[in-house]
């Protein structure tokens, strides 16, 4: 009963929120500013800054060729198809928890997940993959198959005080509704092609986020227990996104609000 | 204070030989005047801003700035160049404290 009323609380709120929607929405002049943005984008020195790390605590590019068993030319469309089953790890994984490996397999102490050092240099390695479409594979192995199963169920579960859940904000139903300031977006349906330009600059943050970064972000202010980075549920979710936005073009980093 | 995080950056990102392009050198640097005053400790902060950057490409000088401290923090210093043929381009940067650093690019014009 108790959780019954905090739902409908929590719906009518989300409601009266949605209301003038256009009053709250960027002008074409404002999006024409984000547009200008985008040409310089302030992480282009934080991903340089990745770059350097990498050269020294990876071996460059042909380290990270070289620990993947691919060659250099390869490599673009490699880790446009990421997150992937490797062998090594036994378990699904996203750019960042590779490249930990391949600093432990170097001898250095890998940076942390959430470190900003680790934000900059997973980045670059995206980077790589830039204009290369996205060809995440959820049909290769039995493993990738589990892994879109269980973002598509952390998706769509339900959790905290108000039972909320990724579906309750982002399903196709709330396209025009405005939270905070600004207009929702779907992220439920097939050809959604947000995932291809995460990482992003956040200017609200004034920093480099990943994907996973992100939905830590959303759950924090969702009032949801928040699931740690590189989990095997937050990876999952960033299967299931970067599943939707299969065959886009990736361009990171992006430029987010 | 470890090494300080910078970008050389050129436009366009794909040129060729010949070609006049806008070269931009950004730099995380703090640009302290010497006239500011710790609010907790009451002390000066020392001056320490970059006065000279130089650009070279494969070794010969092309532009070299003298600046001074009214600059903001994390400047960013813009100039242009004729590519010529493959090469490195490297800007070097100096403080009023002697510290020097570097930075290298490669640049690989196409057709």
């Amino acid at each position: 009963m108790k959780t019954g009323i905090k739902i409908a609380l929590s719906i009518a709120l989300l409601s009266s929120l949605s209301f003038g929607g256009e009053q709250f929405a960027m002008s074409d002049s404002d999006r024409a500013m984000y547009a200008e943005m985008l040409e310089n984008n302030p992480a282009d020195i934080m991903v340089e800054n990745g770059n350097e790390l990498l050269q020294e605590f990876g071996g460059g590019d042909a380290g990270i060729a070289a620990f993947l068993n691919v060659t250099e030319d390869e490599l673009p469309a490699y880790i446009a198809g990421f997150p992937r089953y490797l062998e090594d790890f036994k378990q699904v994984v996203g750019i960042d928890q590779v490249l930990q490996g391949l600093m432990h397999k170097n001898g250095h102490k890998p940076f942390k997940l959430k470190s900003s050092n680790m934000f900059d240099m997973s980045t670059y390695v995206k980077t790589l993959a830039n204009d290369e479409k996205s060809n995440i594979d959820v049909n290769a192995n039995q493993h990738m198959k589990d892994a879109r199963a269980l973002g598509d169920k952390t998706f769509n579960q339900k959790r905290g005080g108000r039972g909320l859940s990724c579906m309750s904000c982002h399903s196709p139903d709330v396209i025009g509704s405005v939270l905070r300031t600004q207009p929702l977006p779907d992220l439920s349906s097939k050809g959604v092609a947000v995932a291809a330009t995460w990482p992003a600059y956040r200017m609200t943050k004034s920093s480099l986020r990943t994907l996973q970064r992100r939905f830590q972000g959303c759950m924090k202010n969702a009032l949801l227990k928040v699931i740690p980075l590189g989990s095997p549920e937050m990876v999952a979710l960033e299967v299931y996104l970067t599943d939707q936005a299969k065959g886009t073009e990736i361009a990171v980093p992006g430029i987010k609000r | 204070m470890g090494k300080r995080k910078s970008l050389i950056k050129i436009k366009p990102k794909k040129f060729k030989d010949g070609e006049i392009v806008k070269v931009s050198f950004m730099v995380m640097h703090p640009m302290e005047t010497g006239m500011r005053k710790d609010k907790k400790t009451k002390q000066i902060i020392p001056a320490k801003y970059i006065n000279n950057i130089k650009f070279s490409y494969n070794g010969k000088v092309i532009t070299t700035m003298n600046v001074w401290e009214s600059l903001s923090t994390n400047p960013v210093f813009t100039t242009y160049m004729k590519i010529n043929g493959k090469g490195n381009l490297t800007v070097t940067y100096t403080d009023n404290t002697g510290e020097v650093n570097e930075k290298s690019k490669k640049i690989k014009p196409k057709g």
